[in-house]
């Protein structure tokens, strides 16, 4: 008995460093990846050009992005069926009003258009929206879900994607660089 | 509530094997700054089966693991009626991939891409084989060398009354035979 005792104990230690070498690296992956959202799609377009778009309003004014250069643009994805849209409704609008140097421009995201009418007639609207038909512009804005809002800077570089309801102290984040530290 | 979905996938399947209606308003949009590679299939049902092959390769990006071709989400519809216009202005697939993954990043991407990291994904699996399988080998090929040595013969107990079984033991072998 005595004498395999120490032999035992050496196979058990390599049998568990190789079992943590595996286990370990697995379980680290497994951590990181349920600490993120899986639904959350990284961004590649912070920084680059905006796409240009050239759409009309629910009004039936044509909006062009190339016309908005030289001011803040915000362009805010939404739809009536959106929940988290209706959240973020109001600070958008209270921004669009305290703000009038910004252009604040939505982009209905695979809803209908009466809709949508209906919906900024009651919920207020202080900026126009815009139609996309077939989702041609939310494609090249790689939107993945509503909201998706994206802040263009002057120049016409995405500034930032937000993904989700945003809050006023986040829009003021997002403009307060770009404003020129107008109050 | 089951009828009611019924109708909607027979709406859906119908309208996806009938021709997309086209609206004059909507100008098929080229890929901003890159020019389509080649002539579009002539005949229509082969864009259609070139835009489905590629559309099985993006990611429904509103969906959990299916790809833009398999789901019926207004998300992946988009899509597929975006792969379509590309297939029919004569994007090929690795355009239209590579405008895909400038929106939206790899992700888009069912299958990664086999570059840098994403190798670990492709030859992983591969390698853990090769790992697993030497290790048995290894660990068979010692059992069968302990094996093989002779066994050395176990010290004679002490004990008489184990001393007389034993000899019984060994007396009683050739007789089980002669019993059966």
């Amino acid at each position: 008995m005595t004498p395999e005792r120490p032999r035992r104990g050496r196979v058990n230690l390599v049998v568990l460093g190789l079992g943590l070498a595996i286990v370990l690296p697995l379980v680290a992956l497994l951590a990181s990846g349920f600490g993120s959202n899986p639904r959350e799609v990284p961004s590649v377009l912070e920084g680059a050009a905006a796409p240009g778009f050239h759409l009309v309003t629910l009004e039936g004014v044509e909006v062009s992005l190339d016309d908005l250069r030289g001011d803040p643009v915000v362009l805010n994805f939404w739809s009536t069926w959106c929940q988290p849209c209706r959240l973020e409704h109001p600070a958008l609008q209270r921004a669009a009003q305290a703000w009038p140097d910004v252009r604040f421009l939505g982009v209905i995201y695979n809803d209908d258009a009466e809709k949508s009418r209906r919906y900024l007639a009651q919920a207020g609207s202080a900026y126009p929206s815009l139609v996309d038909p077939g989702g041609r512009t939310a494609i090249a804005y790689g939107v993945a879900g509503v909201p998706e809002t994206f802040v263009i800077a002057p120049d016409g570089t995405i500034a930032h994607k937000h993904v989700g309801p945003l809050s006023p102290a986040i829009l003021q984040q997002y403009l307060a660089p770009l404003r020129g530290g107008q109050p | 509530m089951i009828r009611l979905w019924l109708a909607v996938c027979l709406a859906v399947s119908v309208a996806w094997g009938a021709p997309e209606p086209v609206d004059p308003a909507q100008e098929p949009t080229p890929i901003e700054g890159v020019a389509p590679s080649g002539a579009p299939p002539a005949d229509p049902a082969a864009i259609d089966d070139t835009a489905r092959r590629i559309a099985l390769g993006l990611r429904c990006p509103v969906c959990q693991g299916l790809s833009a071709a398999d789901s019926t989400s207004p998300a992946a519809v988009n899509m597929q009626r975006r792969v379509r216009e590309l297939v029919a202005q004569g994007y090929d697939q690795a355009q239209i991939e590579a405008f895909f993954v400038s929106k939206y990043g790899e992700w888009v991407l069912l299958a990664p891409t086999a570059d840098g990291v994403n190798r670990i994904v492709w030859l992983g699996p591969f390698a853990m084989l090769v790992v697993g399988v030497g290790a048995v080998l290894f660990v068979v090929g010692r059992r069968t060398e302990a094996h093989a040595a002779p066994a050395p013969a176990p010290p004679a107990p002490d004990d008489p009354y184990a001393q007389a079984l034993l000899a019984e033991i060994a007396d009683d072998s050739p007789t089980a035979e002669d019993r059966a």
